[in-house]
């Protein structure tokens, strides 16, 4: 795995520097691999970014509280040691691909409801991705999963709005429709694009972000359709 | 304590009416406007009062005005709350922090020097001012800012948008639409478009990230003299455009290039997948 793999979350986020962005760039269009782990890492956001945004159903501090009382927990954590760890546990490929499957199931079956239910309450807090899966079924699973979550988003979200149109202004419903479709189109150029240059770095980019923009603005055209 | 008034009604001109009302408010509160249809001009003064004058059809509704904790609310209801065109002309303490949502409205606001929110389906919005966190969406409509500062987050589907004078962080998305930014004062602008044409003229602060993309559209950047920036240029099928000589690094086969300007202690990042970008200097 490349010395840069820890570093693609920074990346995305828009935290590296400028001398440090080019070098990974050029790594990225060297190493197949490391661009792999890149693009699972903007799937598992584009998923993020269609999770609900509700607040959590029960108080989760009493939980939480108890567990940073622990008497078996050590008072004091080194700070290296636990970004180290932090690290790891964030961008390691097995972890990446584990945490697109639990965004999947959490995105698909609703995090919240997961949550009420008991299964991530307090008691269970420290439960969520504690199992160990292997790296390869975990890597393939993302793959397929990833994919098919961005399609089951849209078209979860599109039913959603089908559902409501008929409250929307058919004024909107036009323009939201017409955004609808240039995001399609510039999908659909950006895919092409990537199909004869799949090494170029940009143009992952640029299509993940156009992906995106699409749940976002579905996002936005369902909610106004539901209320 | 919710205290809810139902101002009193002038001289009836059916189906036209209109209520002119003024209370005391707290002038570190926030003000919410939900008004699902019509016109919302703000203006501000330095008085701990607001004063509402609405115009709708009294046949329909009535100004509906409530305050809770340091919190106001405006809006013109129907007789069973349901949501009736009117338009708003309400004059709020300076410093007020400001809500305003609704579906068709059209939205003014000039002075405000606190938090602004603005959310329409069908039209557009105007602000002058704001200071703080300033968030205005916009689903069909234009977009236009002027004088603000702090955190700026703009979201537009279908319109154009343009913010000026301002200062702070700028974070942008369009789908439909023009985005112009002018006389900006900041270290972080993020600018997304689909189809639409950028324009930047700002500062290019060392240490600063100004990040400008657009899938189908130009992308027009004014570098200022004395600038330090590296600046990187990712495009497709575009092409670039500078009137001043630079030194490429890269390969402009693979559609990507950069080069310094000064030290290049800010990062610009410039994509177009089919667009020219065009680089000005002062």
């Amino acid at each position: 795995m490349s010395d840069w793999t820890d570093r693609l979350s920074d990346y995305l986020d828009g935290e590296m520097s400028g001398d440090e962005r080019v070098s990974l760039e050029e790594a990225l269009e060297r190493d197949a691999e490391l661009r792999g782990v890149l693009k699972d890492l903007q799937e598992v956001r584009e998923a993020a970014v269609a999770l609900p945004t509700q607040s959590p159903a029960a108080d989760l501090w009493p939980g939480i509280a108890s567990r940073i009382t622990d008497a078996d927990q050590p008072a004091v954590v080194d700070l290296a040691d636990a970004r180290e760890e932090r690290r790891r546990f964030s961008f390691t490929a097995p972890q990446l691909a584990a945490a697109a499957v639990a965004v999947l199931v959490l995105g698909s079956a609703g995090m919240w409801t997961l949550m009420s239910s008991g299964a991530g309450g307090p008691d269970g807090a420290g439960t969520v991705a504690v199992e160990p899966v292997p790296e390869a079924q975990l890597v393939s699973a993302a793959e397929e999963g990833s994919s098919f979550s961005y399609e089951a988003t849209i078209q979860e979200l599109e039913a959603q709005l089908d559902i409501g149109r008929d409250r929307l202004d058919p004024k909107t419903v036009e323009a939201l429709e017409r955004s609808l479709a240039t995001i399609d189109r510039a999908i659909a150029q950006a895919q092409d694009a990537l199909d004869a240059d799949p090494a170029s770095v940009y143009l992952n980019r640029h299509l993940a972000d156009a992906r995106t923009r699409k749940i976002s603005v579905l996002q936005q055209a369902a909610l106004l359709a539901s209320s | 304590m919710i205290a809810h008034v139902t101002a009193a009604m002038l001289a009836a001109l059916a189906p036209a009416q209109q209520a002119d009302t003024t209370f005391a408010v707290d002038a570190g509160g926030r003000l919410e406007v939900n008004q699902l249809e019509g016109v919302v001009n703000v203006t501000t003064w330095d008085q701990a009062e607001m004063r509402v004058v609405a115009a709708f059809d009294e046949d329909e509704g009535r100004l509906d005005v409530g305050s809770s904790g340091g919190n106001a609310q405006v809006s013109v209801k129907g007789e069973w709350g349901e949501p009736v065109y009117g338009e708003l002309d309400i004059t709020m303490p300076r410093g007020m922090a400001l809500e305003i949502a609704g579906v068709s409205l059209e939205v003014g606001i000039d002075g405000s020097a606190g938090d602004v929110t603005v959310s329409t389906v069908e039209g557009s919005i105007g602000l002058v001012g704001g200071s703080g966190n300033v968030a205005l969406s916009a689903v069909e409509g234009e977009v236009t800012v002027s004088r603000a500062s702090g955190k700026i987050a703009i979201s537009a589907v279908d319109g154009g948008v343009s913010v000026s004078q301002s200062e702070g962080a700028i974070a942008l998305t369009a789908v439909d639409g023009d985005v112009m930014l002018e006389v900006i004062t900041s270290d972080n602008v993020s600018v997304n478009v689909v189809d639409g044409d950028i324009a930047y003229e700002g500062t290019i602060a060392d240490g600063g990230r100004y990040v400008l993309s657009t899938h189908d559209g130009d992308l027009d950047v004014l570098i200022p003299d004395g600038a330090n920036a590296r600046i990187s240029i990712d495009t497709f099928s575009g092409e670039l455009d500078t009137d001043f000589p630079v030194e490429l690094e890269g390969d402009f086969g693979k559609k990507r290039i950069s080069f310094t300007v000064g030290t290049g202690k800010a990062l610009v990042e410039l994509s177009a997948f089919d667009g020219t970008i065009s680089l000005r200097q002062e």
